[in-house]
């Protein structure tokens, strides 16, 4: 019997896929979250936030949506805030134009035919406010999610129409879908206690 | 150690066969993938450069519309003043065929045109061209459809979104592949597990019969259920369990006549031989008498009588027994039953016996005195039983590759009880007789390998069913005879 079980785990390690491990991470010499008018802020860069695959794709002129989420947990797991930046860039291939639309309450649109310019928009956050205080002077993590995804719900389709085999509720559908948007996992970025926490004059 | 039970190697033995021919596919299966995905890979990489070519291409083409745009914009804003059909020649004259030219008051353009004209591109896919025509007092409006270049630029997302999802699309091809083998070992499981239930739980039935065998029952069978190769198996078995049964019987019922006849061989021996001396001291006492008293004389006579008639019955009592104890072995020949029925029954010119004899009797192999004395037993007891006018039928026929002798009578019939024991010796439904007849009948049968049964006829007497083995030599004649 051992030995069918042998063979049996050999078959499922032989077509194991392993998943990469995320690329974009936030250098720890570059975070810094400080109190301000009682909010909790953030000042981070982050490293790697487009990989060459996505530029190559924003490149071609594909809309990408790009979510940077983070949020505060207690050792006891109680969400204390929680806080995403979510934008959307176009690049329109015709006209050399990047287009970043901040989609919040007050959006806003920056326009520019750098790329350069995006990037450093996308990953230099400064100023972000995470939550309001008071806190229990208790340890408390920093989470961070990030999703960037090239793929519009419109190209989808379009993808779904030219490949014809992945067509809903066929056999294939139940193991792949072209919808990338299940969020990635949280990861811890920084523990910390508020009492240790330095405190910014208001400008 | 104690081995692993066959059903289970069978269950096992079947799932690994499902299992290492799935995992021979999935090698495989992968293996052509990979080449397939290898080749298509080759071939991305072609169209990849291929697409991003088309977009660079279109990218100028879209320039140089542009340009186009721009320069009969530059023309078309000076005077002389065109009207629309100027306009559309003019375009015309270009190569600028499909466009949509509107005509509307300056007033009601949102563009700031005193830098000249602008072009500029705007939704729905198209490149707009917006003058003010020298009359100063109406704007011109130009769309160029921009849908070839915008399909090139889709042609050039879908082909990155599917570069993207590759390897997701091949492990999900995998997983489909691995779910179709995990439901083809499922489904070996299932059928190993069946077969292997199948296979083994007749095997334990047997097993279970074997074991019920070796602790003396006899009586035990095994449900047969099923057509197939175990079910010939169980049959055979159960045959030879019944078998067992058969030849349990005739040893003890052998053993039982051995022992009868040793019974009969003493008492022969211990009474035969004080017999003749008191036969011959009563005979001396009655003849030395020599006194005158006549009414002794009588009396001795009489007793003298008595004795020797009591004497007579007593010898003869013990020539039965002797008869039994000392039974012949057989002398087996080719005979007709036919016949020896024919010579014992002329023995009884007077009696009402009927015969319907089967006309092509093979020859049996017999002892033809010892079945005359069976014959003789049987139409002897028939007559008593069936009193003064009583009639006796005798049939004889073939039924199963045996020889049937039925000698049938008009009597009462045997008691179901009495049916059972009355082939043992010593025991009698008559009055008179020792209980020896059926007993000496039933030994030659069974000597002859044959078999002897009673029941009661449709006539309402009792039929006694004689069953003789017909060799196999003459099985044969009857058929060429036929």
């Amino acid at each position: 019997m051992a030995r069918f079980f042998i063979i049996h785990t050999l078959t499922v390690c032989l077509f194991a896929n392993v998943q990469p491990a995320l690329a974009q991470h936030i250098p720890q010499d570059s975070l810094y979250i400080f109190v301000q008018s009682d909010t909790l802020r953030l000042d981070a860069t982050i490293d790697s936030l487009f990989s060459k695959r996505t530029i190559d794709a924003i490149e071609s002129g594909m809309t990408t949506s790009i979510a940077v989420q983070f949020r505060l947990r207690t050792g006891r797991g109680d969400n204390l805030g929680q806080s995403s930046l979510l934008r959307r860039l176009e690049h329109d291939i015709w006209e050399g134009q990047y287009r970043l639309i901040r989609q919040s309450a007050r959006p806003d649109t920056q326009i520019t035919s750098h790329f350069e310019d995006i990037r450093h928009a996308c990953s230099e956050l400064r100023g972000i406010a995470l939550a309001q205080l008071p806190f229990p002077d208790e340890p408390i993590t920093l989470q961070m999610r990030i999703d960037v995804n090239p793929i519009s719900p419109e190209q989808r389709e379009r993808t779904r129409q030219w490949l014809k085999i992945i067509e809903k509720g066929s056999f294939l559908e139940f193991f792949f879908s072209l919808d990338r948007s299940a969020s990635p996992e949280w990861v811890d970025l920084f523990r910390f206690r508020p009492s240790a926490l330095p405190h910014l004059l208001d400008e | 150690m104690r081995s692993i039970p066959l059903r289970w190697r069978i269950i096992a033995s079947l799932i690994g066969l499902a299992l290492g021919t799935t995992l021979i596919l999935a090698l495989l299966a992968r293996h052509f993938l990979s080449l397939s995905l290898q080749t298509q890979t080759n071939v991305n990489l072609e169209m990849g450069s291929a697409l991003t070519s088309a977009l660079s291409l279109a990218k100028e083409n879209y320039d140089a519309k542009k340009r186009q745009l721009q320069d009969i914009g530059q023309l078309l804003s000076a005077p002389p003043h065109r009207d629309l059909n100027a306009l559309r020649a003019a375009f015309a004259d270009a190569g600028l065929d499909d466009l949509t030219l509107r005509v509307s008051p300056l007033e009601q353009i949102d563009i700031d045109l005193s830098q000249g004209p602008v072009v500029s591109k705007v939704e729905n896919d198209q490149l707009q061209l917006v003058i003010a025509l020298p009359d100063s007092q109406r704007a011109l409006t130009a769309l160029l459809s921009l849908e070839a270049l915008i399909d090139v630029e889709n042609a050039v997302h879908t082909y990155k979104h599917i570069e993207m999802a590759e390897g997701d699309l091949r492990t999900a091809f995998l997983l489909a592949f691995l779910v179709a083998a995990a439901g083809v070992v499922l489904l070996a499981s299932v059928i190993g597990v069946r077969i292997g239930f199948g296979i083994t739980r007749p095997l334990n039935a047997l097993l279970k019969g074997t074991r019920e065998m070796g602790r003396d029952n006899l009586q035990y069978r095994i449900p047969k259920g099923r057509d197939d190769e175990i079910g010939l198996l169980i049959e055979s078995f159960n045959q030879m369990a019944q078998d067992l049964v058969e030849n349990r019987r005739k040893r003890l019922e052998a053993e039982q006549i051995a022992a009868w006849r040793e019974i009969a061989r003493r008492l022969a021996h211990e009474i035969k031989n004080p017999l003749t001396p008191i036969q011959l001291a009563v005979q001396q006492m009655r003849d030395k008498y020599s006194g005158n008293d006549p009414a002794y004389q009588q009396f001795v006579t009489n007793c003298t009588e008595i004795v020797t008639e009591e004497v007579e019955n007593l010898r003869s009592l013990v020539q039965e027994f002797a008869n039994f104890a000392r039974m012949p072995s057989l002398s087996l020949s080719p005979s007709d039953l036919n016949e020896c029925v024919h010579n014992v029954v002329r023995l009884y010119p007077n009696a009402h016996i009927y015969l319907d004899l089967e006309e092509n009797q093979p020859a049996l192999e017999l002892d033809i005195e010892q079945m005359r004395r069976v014959l003789i037993n049987l139409i002897e007891n028939g007559l008593d039983a069936s009193g003064k006018n009583g009639q006796i039928e005798i049939r004889t026929y073939i039924s199963n590759d045996t020889a049937i002798l039925s000698i049938i009578d008009s009597g009462p019939g045997v008691p179901l009880k009495d049916r059972a024991r009355i082939f043992q010796p010593y025991v009698s439904t008559k009055e008179s007789g020792m209980g020896l007849g059926l007993a000496v009948v039933h030994n030659i049968i069974e000597d002859h390998g044959g078999h002897i049964s009673v029941k009661d006829a449709p006539t309402g007497g009792a039929q006694f069913d004689l069953q003789l083995p017909i060799p196999n030599r003459a099985k044969a004649q009857p058929e060429e005879q036929r």
